[in-house]
């Protein structure tokens, strides 16, 4: 059975991109535009990995971890951060609610892959 | 494989945990509670059970895993501490230092161990059942097969790492959090799995698991060994683990085919590239930023325990720890650390010395020249105007340019050793043409001089070495008939001497006869018959042209090229050229030269319209010509000077430009000069002082005007000549010589 | 889930189901204590659609546990994504699927 991820972003275009990516690879996708959404759409899907952007609308990357961590069904969850390199403060951020792995902003779809595949089997 | 260096820092850890453990004994002999050392005793074994395992040391794992096992219980309360039970852990701790050196030194893992070591093992974990079980947990009262089980948990269940040498051990021990922190071991695994081929994986559980009540599904225990073949570095494979760095304690070693790539890679770091150790080994891939990142804590952590005076000195090289952690092996660390020392070295070489073309430094000493000339032409217009505020200013300026003088010149300066080794090449081929066996011994070789020097006495050196190889040392035969040793030996020797150089050439060949020289001379009308010389004399007639005293001239020295060329081209650096020689024993050679023909310090003087300048490394004195001060005419062409008898020299008759407004009768002077053993006096009409002067080469003009070595700028404009006090004295000599001729003749 | 007292056997094993995962270890385990003193469990892994690291290190100190009692974990079947872990980690040697059918009357 295929495993499901979340992509949380405000861009549709990453979205598709990264969507277009991780079904490539053989996953199912969920996109979600912002913490707002991502929660609302946890709401009994069953999700194996979070990939979420840290700066969005409604509801940042950083509080959607801390959201994510409170929910009995997704508190183990694994969250891939996308962080920037400017940022250096918002991965300890994200690293200190609960998202133990990052990824660093702009990259080559297969370093996502390699990375998802560090967090989830397939 | 052998004993290599991954076993050698197995066992520096064993013995650092066996220490610990022995120290946390002795506080539980206080203390049986201390639930710090009651861990530590716990750890010691678990680790090197650990370890044990990834080397396929099945009879340590055995051992240790038995002790854990009673430790575990004892630390959690199910077994009670006894003084028995501690003197068996003793035991155990020494049995376990028995069997580790026992094991690593064998061959292969698989060597049967020796049956004593064996059965006394066997007896102590029979008394640690004993005292520890003691009918107190239900499971050990249970019976002897819950123990028995307990001491053999490898045996069929385990799969331990064989030690290969292409693999990677990877070990991997997974905290408590890592499950709810979303991170799950088995991704690593796998996609490590796809970077080349997980060739062994053991899986273990931490024994707090297995306690009572202490397994918490959702807490991670997960011990993992790997066994990994790829063609990936370092870096790749930490990355792989890169988000579980929070989670996990990792420990990469690599394989000896990687050890051996480092070992090249360190030797192959550019010399600017080498910085710190740390960097060295990420730089090369030995190492990890998360194993660094590691072993600066523990640093950090040491230092800051031990009390602040003592930090510095007792604070852990980070290669050190680095091992310790099982991070690296030693061999990489001690090859970074002498990558880093070589490089150091050699950047500190290089710091030391910087190629500079020998014009551009020419140019500079030119100028330097000229700031000389213009300094003194300051204090002359500053003196002439009488400013006395300006004199301290002019002193400082003066200093100042001295100081700047003497450093451009100490540029240009070299060792003479560089120039000095190219004879061996002329002695080795030499000899070999000749059949001589000679030694050519060379000392002083880091006596520093002008470049220009240098080049300027290679061919008067190289003459006077082959005289010595040539004529001076004799033939292994004759040599051991005469009593010395078959092998001859031509020593150059240099050294400093207030402001000179000195380069001896001294053999212990023939020697020269001064009978024969004697007779040379007088043949070809040099000295009569009836002249008494001292042997010294005697021995200086050999500068004179055309006088060679060996018979059988050989094609390496060459027919007619005495040593009257040596002296001149001597006397054209300043300098001077001294013989000794015993007739059996040896012949020394010594030159004496300036240290740099640029610029010297000089002593100005005035005689007739012109003025002079002597180099004052050869005044000996100044005294006044006159009644009162002992200096009496003695002859035409001596003065006695309090007793001393000296050739002597008036500047205004040699250069024919006596002043004719002088006033006749005015009080002369008389400058003492040497060269060499030698003095003579110059007679001068006026003392000038001291002063420093750039040598300027004369124009080919004046190039046949004898005893001026070039001439200088004075402050006030005007030219003096700098005087060539050899060729005074040798124009003295003539003179004598004419004269005594003349003498004779009439 | 089924959750049965009784005495699981080789024809009549504990079944475990759908995930084992971290998010079903903790309650898994709550179900596998009582039978923690058993010489020989019977474990039923065929319906298990998901097995992550929590779920092995269940697995793991399930069959630890046993053995440290004297006892045996026995794997009547196990569904291909178990299968796969265990392959990954090497232990399929460990959790054998037991062929030895006769065992069961020891149990009896």
């Amino acid at each position: 059975m295929a495993k499901t991820i979340m992509v949380v972003d405000d861009s549709a275009s990453f979205r598709s991109v990264v969507g277009i990516a991780l079904k490539g690879a053989g996953y199912d996708v969920i996109e979600a535009c912002d913490g707002r959404d991502a929660l609302a759409k946890l709401n009994g899907a069953k999700i194996h990995l979070i990939v979420s952007d840290v700066n969005m609308p409604n509801m940042d990357g950083i509080t959607l971890v801390g959201e994510v961590k409170k929910l009995p069904n997704y508190r183990f969850t694994p969250i891939l951060m996308l962080t920037t390199e400017s940022q250096p403060e918002k991965k300890e951020a994200a690293r200190a609610a609960g998202a133990k792995a990052w990824l660093v902003k702009p990259f080559q779809p297969p370093m996502l892959l390699d990375a998802v595949s560090k967090l989830i089997l397939p | 494989m052998s004993l290599d260096s991954a076993r050698q820092a197995f066992l520096a850890e064993v013995a650092e945990l066996l220490q610990s453990m022995e120290d946390a004994l002795l506080a539980l002999e206080d203390d049986p509670e201390d639930a710090e050392s009651l861990n530590a005793v716990f750890r010691a074994m678990h680790t090197i059970k650990g370890t044990g395992g990834v080397f396929g040391y099945d009879s340590i794992v055995d051992f240790t895993h038995t002790v854990e096992t009673l430790m575990d219980r004892v630390r959690s309360g199910q077994v009670p501490l006894t003084r028995p039970l501690i003197a068996t852990l003793f035991e155990c701790r020494d049995h376990t230092a028995r069997l580790v050196d026992t094991i690593v030194a064998a061959s292969t893992p698989d060597e049967p161990l020796d049956p004593e070591l064996a059965r006394a093992g066997e007896a102590l974990l029979a008394r640690l059942g004993h005292s520890g079980g003691a009918g107190v947990s239900p499971e050990s009262a249970s019976g002897s097969a819950a123990d028995a089980n307990a001491a053999s948990p490898s045996a069929s269940d385990t799969k331990y790492l064989p030690v290969v040498s292409d693999l990677w051990m990877i070990t991997l021990r997974f905290k408590r959090d890592t499950f709810r922190d979303g991170i799950d071991p088995l991704s690593f695994l796998r996609y490590l799995g796809s970077l080349g081929e997980l060739v062994h994986v053991t899986t273990q559980l931490d024994p707090e698991a297995l306690r009572e009540d202490g397994f918490d599904a959702e807490s991670c225990y997960l011990e993992f060994g790997l066994g990994f073949r790829g063609e990936v570095d370092k870096p790749t494979i930490a990355g792989v683990f890169e988000f579980a760095d929070q989670d996990c304690e990792i420990r990469i070693l690599e394989p000896d085919t990687a050890q051996s790539k480092y070992l090249d890679l360190l030797a192959a770091v550019p010399d600017d590239q080498v910085g710190w150790i740390g960097d060295l080994l990420l730089r090369i891939g030995a190492l990890t930023q998360g194993e660094l990142d590691r072993a600066l804590e523990t640093q950090a952590a040491e230092s800051s325990d031990v009390g602040e005076g003592e930090s510095e000195t007792r604070k852990r090289r980070v290669g050190e720890i680095l091992v310790e952690q099982g991070s690296i092996k030693p061999a990489v660390v001690e090859q970074a650390a002498r990558t880093q020392e070589a490089a150091r070295t050699r950047r500190q070489e290089e710091a030391h010395f910087i190629r500079v073309d020998a014009q551009r430094l020419g140019h500079l000493i030119d100028l330097i020249g000229e700031l000389v000339t213009s300094s003194a032409a300051i204090r002359v217009l500053v003196k002439r105007a009488g400013v006395e505020d300006m004199n301290e200013v002019i002193d400082g300026v003066e200093y100042l340019v001295s100081e700047i003088r003497d450093n451009a010149l100490q540029l240009r300066m070299v060792p003479i050793g560089d120039s000095l080794s190219r004879f061996k090449r002329v002695v080795r081929d030499t000899c070999r043409e000749l059949g001589k066996e000679i030694e050519l011994v060379i000392t002083g070789g880091e006596t520093e001089l002008d470049k220009t020097v240098v080049e300027k006495m290679i061919d008067p050196l190289t003459h006077l070495i082959r005289n010595a190889v040539d004529h001076g040392i004799e033939t292994p035969e004759v040599r051991r008939s005469r009593g010395k040793p078959a092998q001859g030996r031509v020593h150059i020797n240099a050294y400093h001497d207030s402001g000179h150089i000195v380069v001896e050439i001294a053999d212990d060949g023939a020697g020269l006869d001064a009978e024969r020289i004697r007779a040379k001379a007088e043949a070809a009308g040099l000295v009569k018959p009836d002249d008494v010389l001292t042997r010294e004399e005697t021995l200086r007639l050999i500068f004179a042209p055309g006088l060679s005293t060996k018979e059988q001239a050989t094609n390496l020295s060459g027919r007619g090229v005495g040593m009257d060329v040596v002296r001149r081209n001597i006397e054209a650096l300043r300098g001077t050229v001294e013989l000794d020689s015993r007739l059996g024993e040896g012949t020394q050679v010594t030159i004496v030269l300036p240290l740099t023909l640029a610029i010297i310090d000089g002593f100005l003087v005035g005689a007739g319209a012109d003025q002079y300048v002597i180099p004052l490394s050869q005044v000996a004195e100044c005294v006044e010509m006159g009644a009162a001060s002992g200096v009496k005419r003695h002859g035409e062409h001596y003065i006695n000077l309090r007793g001393e008898v000296l050739p002597f020299i008036r500047l205004t008759e040699l250069f024919e430009n006596a002043d004719p407004e002088r006033r006749a009768g005015r009080r002369e002077s008389l400058v003492v000069v040497r060269f060499g053993h030698h003095k003579m006096g110059l007679v001068v009409d006026t003392l000038l002082g001291e002063l420093q002067t750039v040598i300027k080469p004369l124009g080919k003009v004046f190039e046949r005007l004898r005893g001026v070595a070039g001439a200088t700028i004075l402050g006030t404009g005007d030219i003096a000549l700098i005087l060539d006090v050899a060729e005074l004295a040798a124009i003295a000599e003539g003179q004598r010589a004419v004269a005594g001729r003349r003498l004779a003749g009439a | 889930m089924n959750a049965r007292s009784e005495r699981p056997t080789d024809t009549e094993p504990l079944v475990l189901d759908g995930d084992l995962t971290i998010y079903t270890v903790a309650e898994t385990a709550t179900r596998l204590r009582p039978y923690l003193a058993e010489r020989r469990l019977y474990l039923d892994l065929s319906a298990v659609s998901e097995l992550d690291g929590a779920g092995l290190q269940l697995l793991l100190w399930l069959r630890e546990t046993l053995h440290a009692r004297g006892g045996a974990l026995r794997l009547v079947a196990h569904s291909p994504v178990v299968a796969e872990v265990l392959g990954l980690l090497q232990l399929s040697g460990r959790f054998d699927l037991d062929s030895a059918g006769p065992a069961a009357g020891e149990a009896a």
